[in-house]
């Protein structure tokens, strides 16, 4: 089988070791800190751009691309200065100077670095000795300051899945980015608008060799990753807290980066959608070539000539002009609303002409799973997009659209390509400057069908928050190295060696070993998980083991998983009323010792616990004596007998559910055990807070079953 | 071990490290530290190790040039637009126009007017550009000689055409020196032949978010296309900076009248008993100025000023500079006197105070401070109140300390200059043997304006 081969409207097919398929992975996982480079705390705020309060300050900015090295304006500069995109930041609460750019930076957060050591050492990698701040620049406006921090912690890891060990060839500590709140396309350019509470959380970057085997192993890699990643315990968890980007090529394609691969479960078919679309594009490129006798491209990006590609690049370039039309005449009647009112608000209609791609652009197909099958007008119309404009029309997909079979007749015409069918064309409306360029980024993508794909960073296509289809849109090109230079603004810092071997010595315990020491508590598998997944095994294990406080007992072990898995603590804070986080687990602790020594109904717990936090009876610095929790635990027993917890002995329950029943004979006679429900209440108020429910529960249906 | 070979290598290093051996290829840099050998790798990252680290180290050939992604060059713009007004711009140091060597990753200075229009190309759009160097320093590193050589740069700039400078400068001391031309220039009551924009950057122009881009298009766009200097309100000199924390918007503020009164936002820049004279909107790279009512009104009653040559500052001068407040102390003064200095610049608190009298009888250091100041000014030396406060006038008429205070001779009552521009017109005044008092009287070139409207 060649390396070439494969059925792209079937990419589950494909065979990765045939087309030469290289993979690896970029994992960013934020940590439970404070921000990297400025001492605000690390936390965000669920705002939409509807519910931002107008309060929040606002600043608009514009990033200024930086030129080319060799001292001329570079087209992607030149491009970039044109469209015009400009940036509102919303200062968040927890965002300052530094966070708008406008104070340079703090040093690193001293517990971020901490973790990220951590997971150095647990990927077995080797520590960076002299930790040095760089800025990688970043266009997007994602950062105020036009570039990402970012610090080499460690090098040369090593990650073990089942499928085979995968190497680690980076550990970076970075700020995160700013999240975008929304983009407005105007007539005078982009606005993005973007809430700086996530930028300078600090982001643990782990880059893998590329020796993950197959779309498969690059799952399985992930999850290994992020389990790996948990462990430290000292993560943020939940939605967006990780980001997997995939690197992608196969023999004939190139490296492409892929971003926004959050949900595990689809990395495989991302990845084999992106196979299928190097494949389509490489054998585009040479039908293109062959039709204008042009070299063909090796199978094998290793074996191509540079000479050659570039006397390619020439005649392309001459082939596709960046000739502009203004074919709005032919629009003069047009139906389409969409065209007609940009038009009447001043807005242009360009056409550029794309020799050779007609029938070459493609119309939306699904491919044998029902992705969209990869095709040239696609990358154009992303191409087109990056300029601002909502996109293009081009002749493989016209008459559609409300633009008619004779519209394209006499846009042809104005094209002066009426006779050559081989030629297609794409359209763009929109205000002058910005189909300008729109369409003159057509021309630039147009022109890369004749080459091999070229290294870029795209992004999985979603919809509702999940992928669409598992197909992506190009973003920008793959950045090289070189755009990485000194962070002069912060020092280098040096790492000490005993440092390095502190944290060596300190690794976190896995989950598999957490759970084996859970599971010599004889306690049920539910609850071990829970635990684990809270991530409260430690809390859980020093409470069994008497070592939660100074002077506290050891505590029961089912009870106490279950006070502090079940919903007391948000109970207690609903009363209070406070946070569930600010509810000590040593006061659930002192409640259960509590009822666990018969002091206690289970009914107290809430009450009681509440009243101690709400009254200041609680220590604000937590306990710290032997004496301080004895007293406490008597105060509690004290309390609970006063205001009527300490719980009845079961002869006086005994005699209050017989005269509850005595005093309603008749309903229960009525009702028969559908009166249990009832006169649960009943008997509880009549007994005060001092019965146990159960208790009750069991002895009211004693009482009734004698009755029937 | 090997020797290290130069910087610009491409080698290969296998080096030990606390938890066993690895290997890495890359470019060798200059050492982020002495004793280590630091190389820039593939994807970009500085990594750094000690020399003595090194296991073995193997030359390799340099890898092709950088990758062809963004070359594809449409060619450098034109600078040769006949048409449009000619601007110098007098570099002066400061990282408005500095670029990253993508080799090295250091940032270094550029000032070629090349590299300049190539930076920001739309500069070639608002005028023809000229650009000199008359050094690389940083702002705080400035001395009153280097205001003569900005004088005598400018005045060669009008002397051979062109109709605006723009000096740039590190922005520490920026507004000083913009006060400083503006009296080396119109202190006498003539002006410049054109305009002179004083500018700087905040945020250092290696990053994208840089204000100096922004900055140098309105500084040049003043330069090439603002009214002509009338001297009202303090135009003789403009520093040009963000006028607030969001880019588009440029303040063109009295040189006279300005003061850096934050060390690192972008609109550090603020009058001071002033306002701006305009404001210039920068829309798609586009440059168009505003002027303020007040300037628009003044440029239309009163007549230009006559161009003049500059006057030069007298760099034996000696001026001191004291904080009023808890800690002066006399035995400062008195050595202020007895080393030689010309005058003396009270920084007072309030209206324009000093800790000069003692009505509990506690406070003996009091009275010998007004001993002392009193016995300087006998003695010659100039003493002049500034404010403490930076905003608001020198008022020493509203207690009876202050009345005390002009009694004893400072000079200075009534002032609405900033403290800074008191320092400045001090030294321009004695380096004119001009009457100082009067001179702190009078307001020259609208540094002292009659009233204060904010």
């Amino acid at each position: 089988m060649s390396a070439v081969e494969g059925d792209v409207a079937d990419a589950s097919s494909l065979n990765p070791q045939t087309l030469g398929f290289m993979c690896g992975l970029e994992i960013h996982q934020q940590l439970a800190t404070g921000k990297l480079h400025s001492r605000q705390p690390g936390e965000l705020h669920d705002v939409t751009i509807d519910t931002v309060p107008d309060e929040w300050p606002r600043v608009h900015r514009r990033l200024r691309i930086a030129k080319g090295e060799s001292g001329k304006v570079d087209v992607a500069a030149k491009f970039e200065a044109k469209r015009n995109r400009s940036f509102i930041y919303i200062q968040s609460p927890n965002s300052g100077l530094i966070e708008l750019d406008d104070q340079p930076p703090d040093p690193h957060d001293s517990e971020a670095l901490d973790i990220a050591l951590t997971i150095s050492g647990m990927l077995d990698a080797h520590p960076v000795p002299l930790l040095q701040t760089m800025r990688k620049t970043v266009v997007d406006g994602s950062n105020t300051s036009g570039f990402q921090r970012t610090t080499l912690v460690a090098t040369n890891g090593v990650l073990n899945t089942p499928t085979g060990a995968v190497g680690v060839d980076v550990i970076c500590l970075e700020e995160d980015s700013a999240r975008k709140l929304e983009a407005q396309s105007t007539a005078n350019g982009e606005i993005v608008i973007w809430n700086l509470d996530r930028l300078g959380i600090p982001l643990v970057e782990i880059a893998t060799a590329p020796d993950v085997q197959t779309p498969d192993h690059a799952k399985e890699t992930a999850l290994a990753l992020g389990t790996l990643l948990r462990d430290t315990r000292r993560v943020r968890r939940g939605l967006g807290s990780i980001r997997q980007d995939l690197n992608v090529s196969i023999a004939c394609g190139d490296r492409v980066e892929i971003k926004g691969c959050q949900d595990l479960s689809w990395i495989p078919r991302i990845i084999r959608l992106e196979m299928a679309r190097q494949l389509h594009f490489f054998r585009l490129a040479n039908e293109l070539r062959e039709e204008i006798k042009l070299p063909l491209l090796p199978d094998n990006r290793d074996n191509t000539d540079d000479i050659i590609e570039e006397e390619v690049r020439q005649t392309v370039r001459k082939l596709l002009d960046k000739e502009i039309t203004d074919v709005g005449k032919a629009f003069d009647n047009c139906d389409s609303k969409m065209i007609t009112s940009t038009i009447a608000k001043g807005g242009v209609m360009y056409a550029v002409r794309l020799p050779h791609l007609a029938g070459r652009l493609g119309t939306k197909m699904p491919d044998n799973e029902g992705a969209q099958l990869p095709r040239l007008g696609r990358e154009l119309a992303g191409a087109a997009k990056l300029a601002g404009v909502a996109g293009i029309f081009h002749s493989d997909e016209l008459p559609a659209y409300g633009i008619t079979e004779e519209e394209v007749t006499n846009v042809r015409e104005l094209l002066a390509i009426s006779d050559t069918p081989s030629c297609g064309f794409a359209l763009c409306c929109a205000p002058d400057w910005q189909a300008e360029l729109a369409l003159e980024s057509v021309i630039e993508r147009g022109r890369l069908a004749w080459h091999r794909i070229r290294q870029e960073v795209r992004n999985v296509v979603v919809k509702k928050g999940a992928p669409e289809d598992g197909t992506t849109t190009a973003m920008r090109p793959l950045p090289g190295g070189a755009r990485m230079y000194p962070e002069t603004d912060i020092a280098n810092l040096p790492l000490a060696e005993e440092e390095w071997h502190r944290i060596r010595s300190n690794l976190p315990p896995t989950r598999k070993e957490r759970q084996k020491a859970l599971l010599e508590t004889a306690l049920g598998e539910d609850q071990i998980m829970q635990l684990l997944d809270k991530e409260i095994d430690e809390l859980f294990l020093a409470g069994i083991s008497g070592e939660l406080a100074p002077g506290m007992p050891a505590l029961p072990v089912k009870g106490w998983a279950t006070i502090i898995l079940d919903s007391t603590s948000r109970d207690i804070a609903e009363l209070v009323p406070c946070d569930t986080t600010s509810i000590p687990p040593e006061l659930l602790a002192i409640a259960l010792a509590v009822r666990d020594a018969g002091d206690m109904t289970r009914e107290g717990i809430v009450p009681l616990a509440s009243e101690f936090l709400s009254t200041g009876v609680w220590p604000f610095a937590g306990l710290t004596t032997a004496e301080a929790t004895k007293e406490l635990i008597s105060e509690m027993a004290n309390r609970a007998e006063s205001q009527g917890f300490k719980p009845a002995d079961s002869s006086d329950l005994l005699a209050i559910v017989i005269s509850v029943l005595d005093d309603r004979a008749d309903f229960v006679a009525e009702r028969g055990m559908g009166a249990m429900g009832p006169l649960m209440g009943v008997v509880m108020g009549a007994a005060g807070g001092a019965a146990d429910g159960k208790v009750i529960s069991a002895l009211l249906r004693q009482e009734i079953q004698k009755r029937m | 071990m090997a020797a290290i070979p130069e910087q610009g290598t491409r080698v290969q290093v296998n080096l030990r490290t606390w938890s066993g051996e690895i290997e890495h290829i890359g470019v060798i840099i200059p050492p982020a530290s002495p004793g280590y050998l630091s190389l820039k790798l593939v994807n970009g990252y500085n990594v750094s190790h000690p020399v003595n680290a090194i296991l073995s180290l193997t030359t390799l050939q340099p890898t092709d040039s950088s990758p062809s992604e963004n070359t594809d060059s449409e060619g450098i713009l034109n600078a040769e637009q006949n048409n449009l007004p000619l601007v110098r711009i007098i570099h002066t140091g400061g990282t408005i126009a500095s670029k990253v060597d993508y080799a090295t990753g250091a940032v270094v200075a550029s000032f070629e007017p090349e590299e300049l229009i190539s930076a920001i190309p739309e500069l070639a759009e608002i005028a023809r550009i000229e650009a000199v160097k008359i050094g690389n320093m940083w702002s705080d590193d400035m001395r009153p000689q280097h205001w003569n050589s900005l004088l005598s740069a400018s005045a060669q700039a009008f002397a051979e055409g062109a109709v605006g400078v723009v000096v740039t400068s590190g922005t520490d001391t920026l507004a000083i020196t913009a006060a400083a031309l503006a009296f080396g220039w119109a202190g006498e009551g003539g002006s410049p032949p054109g305009r002179i924009a004083v500018t700087g950057s905040q945020r250092s122009s290696d990053r994208g978010s840089s204000d100096a881009g922004e900055n140098l298009i309105a500084a040049v766009h003043w330069a090439a296309n603002g009214p002509a200097i009338n001297g009202g309100l303090g135009d003789s000199t403009v520093v040009v900076m963000h006028a607030n924390s969001n880019d588009g918007e440029i303040a063109i503020l009295p040189g006279c009248s300005t003061r850096k009164l934050h060390s690192t936002r972008r609109d550090a820049f603020k009058p001071i008993n002033a306002e701006p004279l305009a404001i210039v909107n920068i829309n798609r790279g586009k440059p168009s100025h505003t002027l303020s009512p007040a300037y628009e009104e003044v440029l239309a009653s009163t007549a230009p000023r006559q161009s003049t040559s500059p006057t030069m500052y007298d760099c034996k001068i000696k001026i001191a500079q004291l904080n009023g407040g808890p800690h002066l102390l006399p035995d400062i003064v008195s050595a202020v006197a007895n080393n030689g200095y010309s005058a003396l610049v009270f920084h007072g608190t309030g209206l324009g105070h000093l800790p000069i009298e003692n009505p509990n009888g506690d406070a003996p250091e009091n009275d010998k401070l007004a001993e002392t100041i009193s016995q300087v000014i006998a003695e010659g030396l100039h003493v002049i109140m500034a404010n403490l406060c930076i905003n608001g006038p020198v008022n020493m008429n509203v207690y009876s300390k202050g009345r005390n205070q002009q009694n004893m001779g400072i000079l200075g009552q009534g002032s609405n200059s900033s403290p800074d521009t008191i320092v400045v017109k001090t030294h321009w005044s004695l380096s004119q043997g001009r009457n100082l008092a009067e001179d702190l009287q009078s307001n020259l070139l609208g540094e002292n304006p009659t009233h204060i409207r904010s």
